[in-house]
């Protein structure tokens, strides 16, 4: 009679993972789930549920870790299912833990839009920048400035009196970053300009819109 | 085929040199992520702050205090000089090492909360420092010395594991996002174009404009777009680099050639993750650190002692 020992318990267990990991992988990868009309983040736990099964039917992986002290093993179960809780948590409501998902929601945007920055310098004269191009800063995304940029883009045009109030003190900001970099020809005033770029092709000209003026002497550092 | 996707998990020759080397290298990292202007954020609106997470737990009382230039400053050097005591091992019991991780968690956050913008650049460098805190990683290479317990050598690799894992699996999270959410359809849509036109136009240097010449000619939206699902995909396996050195060697490669890319097209580069692949995926383990008799002995005497290796812990090896 077959015996089923703990050997071929772990063959089963290890194939039968790896089996349910491919099939819902190829289920993801194919979109044939959609036509089912599963609803999205049933797909997404599904998704994970393949990933993490994929992980556990290698022997390899489980033997190691059993070998990690039990500390390190806390640690990293806990880290691995806090990021997993982020990814269906509110905007950022586990930081440090956040929701992996760059660039994956259908934009459909029929146009660029850019924030430029206005100087009024004490001559009279204008000049039209992009952060960070004015700012000898390290070509980072992860700068404040760049951030705030993105913020001012997001929030500007549709903001209500309260928040324009805010957004402009952010502004003032940016200019005595602007004035600390460039001392030798600070800058008077700040506003913030959209440009919208149509993608599309025969729809080249772009549309301006101020969005911002931070009206105020700005200081120098 | 079968030597080809062999399965073999990477540090199995760490020792507890290998895993100081990794806290050095954790907290060089940090020292570049701390290298930025920092107590200019006391000037911003204190209305965009709006703690998320473990941030609010602070009381709005020691915000007070923290969101000022000197308050600010003051965290910055407490950060410093925390990374410094854990890089050097002047540590009590972990204490210097856990508050550090804290500093370094508000130090992450406050940019983060004024601007509404939680990506996860350095955070997955803290993530990885939580493993390292939770490991026996002061047990070489430390000016105070510590109390060593007895541990199994094979603790040290299967830590720099754990480090690899927390990197790579939010990889695979993320693909599993984008097909279920944007699915082939966006994939195969203009989003990289206009990616690398938004990106030129709004974010990068004067005079940097390889983003922009690229995303104006179309015929290389179908390039864009097979890139796009390559990259997908390898996000897709990256757990995989655990146990498979095909993968790993082959997603290194990708990944930093992938980078490199949207650096230069996009102007989008996380130093920090880019520099923390090389140490948690190639298995310098074996070369660097290995005990004097093999050293001696050269490359044979290295495979002498991986042929050992393999056959006393067969398992490890598929």
């Amino acid at each position: 009679m077959f015996k089923f020992s703990s050997l071929a318990r772990e063959q089963f267990l290890s194939r039968g993972l790896a089996g349910l990991a491919a099939a819902l992988l190829v289920v993801l990868l194919f979109g044939a789930a959609n036509l089912l009309r599963w609803p999205t983040a049933l797909m997404e736990a599904l998704g994970y549920l393949a990933v993490m099964a994929a992980l556990a039917s290698f022997a390899a992986l489980r033997q190691w870790l059993r070998r990690l002290p039990m500390a390190t093993a806390t640690a990293l179960g806990l880290l691995l299912a806090l990021t997993l809780a982020a990814q269906f948590a509110r905007h950022a409501a586990l930081f440090p833990f956040t929701r992996w998902a760059m660039y994956t929601e259908p934009s459909a945007r029929p146009e660029v839009k850019v924030l430029t920055y206005r100087l009024h310098f004490a001559d009279g004269s204008q000049q039209e920048v992009v952060w960070p191009g004015a700012f000898p800063v390290p070509l980072k995304t992860t700068d404040t400035g760049f951030r705030l940029a993105v913020l001012l883009e997001k929030q500007a045009r549709h903001a209500d009196a309260a928040n324009r109030a805010r957004l402009a003190a952010a502004l003032k900001v940016v200019g005595q970053r602007y004035n600390h970099w460039h001392p030798d020809r600070p800058a008077q005033r700040l506003e913030a300009w959209q440009t919208c770029v149509p993608l599309g092709q025969g729809k080249n000209s772009p549309n301006v819109q101020k969005l911002l003026v931070a009206d105020v002497a700005l200081v120098q550092d | 085929m079968s030597r080809l996707f062999k399965i073999e998990l990477p540090h199995q020759l760490a020792t507890a040199h290998t895993l100081a080397l990794a806290r050095l290298w954790v907290c060089g990292l940090w020292l570049f992520v701390l290298g930025q202007d920092f107590a200019f954020h006391a000037e911003l609106p204190r209305e965009l702050f709006q703690p998320r997470g473990l941030l609010t737990l602070v009381p709005s009382s020691a915000w007070n205090l923290i969101l000022t230039t000197a308050g600010l400053h003051t965290l910055h050097a407490l950060c410093l000089a925390g990374v410094v005591c854990v890089a050097l091992g002047l540590d009590w019991r972990r204490l210097v090492f856990s508050i550090a991780l804290l500093l370094l968690t508000l130090f992450s956050g406050i940019p983060r909360v004024y601007t509404n913008m939680f990506h996860h650049a350095e955070l997955t460098l803290l993530l990885v420092s939580v493993v390292l805190l939770c490991s026996p990683c002061y047990d070489a290479w430390t000016l105070l010395p510590g109390r060593r317990r007895s541990i199994a050598r094979s603790a040290y690799g299967a830590t720099l594991v754990a480090m690899a894992a927390v990197v790579l699996v939010p990889y695979s999270l993320v693909a599993v996002v984008r097909f279920t959410h944007g699915g082939l359809e966006m994939i195969f849509s203009e989003e990289m174009r206009y990616l690398f036109a938004q990106r030129a136009l709004q974010g990068l240097p004067e005079g940097w404009q390889l983003g922009l010449a690229l995303s104006q000619h179309a015929e290389l939206n179908t390039l864009f777009q097979w890139g796009f699902l390559g990259v997908t995909l390898l996000e897709l396996a990256a757990p995989l680099a655990l146990v498979l050195p095909i993968v790993r060697r082959g997603w290194l490669a990708a990944m930093v050639l992938f980078h490199l890319s949207t650096w230069l097209g996009m102007g989008i580069i996380f130093t920090e993750n880019l520099l923390l692949y090389p140490l948690l995926l190639l298995d310098h383990s074996a070369w660097q650190w290995r005990p004097k008799m093999e050293r001696r002995n050269g490359l044979f005497g290295y495979r002498l002692v991986k042929t050992y290796q393999k056959a006393a812990v067969p398992s490890l090896h598929g």
